[in-house]
């Protein structure tokens, strides 16, 4: 039995029994945890307000042999934004989703962390997630292992003015024309200025993506493709992506 | 016994220890308050139904709130569970009637809008006769997704949308508040 403390920023938040919570919260110095927090859901308890979905806490957690437990929390940033704003709190969970399905429990990973903290706060600032959003599910494959090859054939590594084919989701990346022809396979078509923007995207700094103006066509094309892609890599149905799409679609 | 036990444990918040220790007090039990029990167990499962105008359970419907002509048919409260209109009907505050939501929108569970209830509340307030809805969903995301979604699809219609006040609990200590509630209260402050 040890007591740690750490920080981090709550993914995901179930009910247990009568009054507790099963938080899922992505920490910087031990990595995806899971916690209860006992009476968290009593008006009164004082975990309640620290253990909202979202929130950046600095926390005091007691592990044991179960289920490590949430003794004291503090916010360091409630992100309060993202809880009142539905399609903000829609993406959001979507990108708590996507870390919840690719980050093992207990990898500890601060680089991507931090980019997750960063992400958010980007989040809560602008008026137009969906390009955001883009680059930061790029970003964010990157860091999880999964970076799809947009800059060179992923079959045969020819980077130098190729030709792509398309979009492989199997193969993990865009595919030449010649390596196409050796061993066609079904692929997401993908334009060249598609190529261009997510290479873009692969790079850019996420403060300044949302003020891109791109082409309604051209946003469905890299919409498509990625969407497909992270779908096709955690080998389930996202939950939070129906949900964002259904409110995307009502507008 | 290990059948009785076994039942018991399938109920929330009921562990195999509380299980066989709520086993053996019926047991000892005089018959009559077993038999009252287990009556009243089958009698509220067989005769309970949620209305089909608030989706309150009932054992007629439409329930008896929904029938009551002193209350105020023009407000409209919107809550997720039935024991959340039991929680409002306590207060002795409320006079107006309800709607129930059955669940919260949740994103990460993939609940949307076509498992709740909204279809009917929308059908409701077609009608014209509410003019104003109070939206009491749980101050937690879930909570606040399904009032924000509400918010937006009934504006339109031209009826009052308000929320429940967020704040201080009675009898909290003002350190120990997080700093959300405590800004959510300093945002709904009252002049008194």
């Amino acid at each position: 039995m040890a007591l740690y403390r750490t920080e981090g920023i709550i993914l995901r938040s179930r009910t247990l029994g009568e009054a507790d919570k099963i938080l899922t919260i992505f920490t910087k110095e031990k990595g995806k945890i899971e916690t209860v927090a006992r009476g968290a859901r009593r008006p009164r308890n004082r975990l309640v307000g620290a253990s909202q979905q979202f929130s950046y806490i600095k926390m005091l957690v007691f592990g044991g042999k179960g289920l490590d437990q949430l003794s004291q929390a503090e916010i360091l940033r409630s992100f309060v934004t993202l809880r009142d704003d539905l399609i903000k709190m829609a993406y959001a969970s979507w990108w708590s989703e996507i870390l919840d399905v690719f980050l093992p429990l207990g990898e500890v990973n601060s680089e991507l962390f931090l980019f997750t903290l960063a992400g958010l706060l980007v989040l809560e600032k602008v008026e137009e997630p969906a390009i955001l959003s883009r680059a930061f599910e790029l970003r964010l494959l990157k860091y999880l292992g999964y970076e799809p090859a947009l800059d060179r054939c992923v079959r045969c590594n020819e980077s130098a003015n190729i030709l792509p084919a398309g979009f492989s989701l199997d193969e993990g990346g865009i595919l030449c024309q010649k390596c196409w022809q050796q061993k066609p396979l079904k692929l997401l078509s993908l334009s060249n200025s598609t190529l261009e923007v997510l290479n873009k995207l692969t790079q850019v700094d996420l403060r300044i993506v949302s003020k891109w103006n791109i082409d309604k066509q051209l946003q469905t094309e890299i919409d498509r493709i990625l969407i497909s892609f992270i779908q096709f890599r955690a080998e389930k149905p996202l939950k939070s992506l129906s949900f964002l799409q259904g409110l995307l679609s009502w507008d | 016994m290990s059948k009785l036990i076994n039942e018991l444990a399938k109920l929330p918040g009921i562990g195999p220890k509380t299980a066989q220790r709520l086993a053996f007090h019926l047991f000892e039990s005089p018959r009559d308050d077993v038999v009252k029990l287990a009556t009243s167990m089958v009698e509220a499962k067989e005769t309970l139904k949620f209305c089909d105008v608030c989706g309150h359970l009932t054992e007629n419907s439409p329930c008896e709130l929904c029938q009551d002509e002193t209350r105020e048919h023009k407000i409209l409260c919107v809550v997720e569970e039935p024991k959340d209109v039991i929680a409002l009907e306590k207060t002795r505050e409320f006079k107006g009637v309800y709607h129930v939501l059955h669940g919260a929108l949740s994103p990460l569970e993939g609940i949307g809008p076509e498992e709740l209830t909204i279809k009917k509340l929308l059908e409701r307030l077609q009608t014209g006769k509410i003019n104003e809805v109070i939206l009491a969903c749980d101050p937690d995301m879930e909570g606040e997704a399904t009032a924000l979604y509400l918010a937006r699809i009934i504006k339109p219609l031209q009826i009052k949308v308000t929320r429940l006040a967020r704040g201080l609990p009675i009898g909290g200590d003002l350190e120990y508040i997080d700093e959300v509630t405590l800004g959510k209260a300093i945002e709904g402050r009252q002049e008194v």
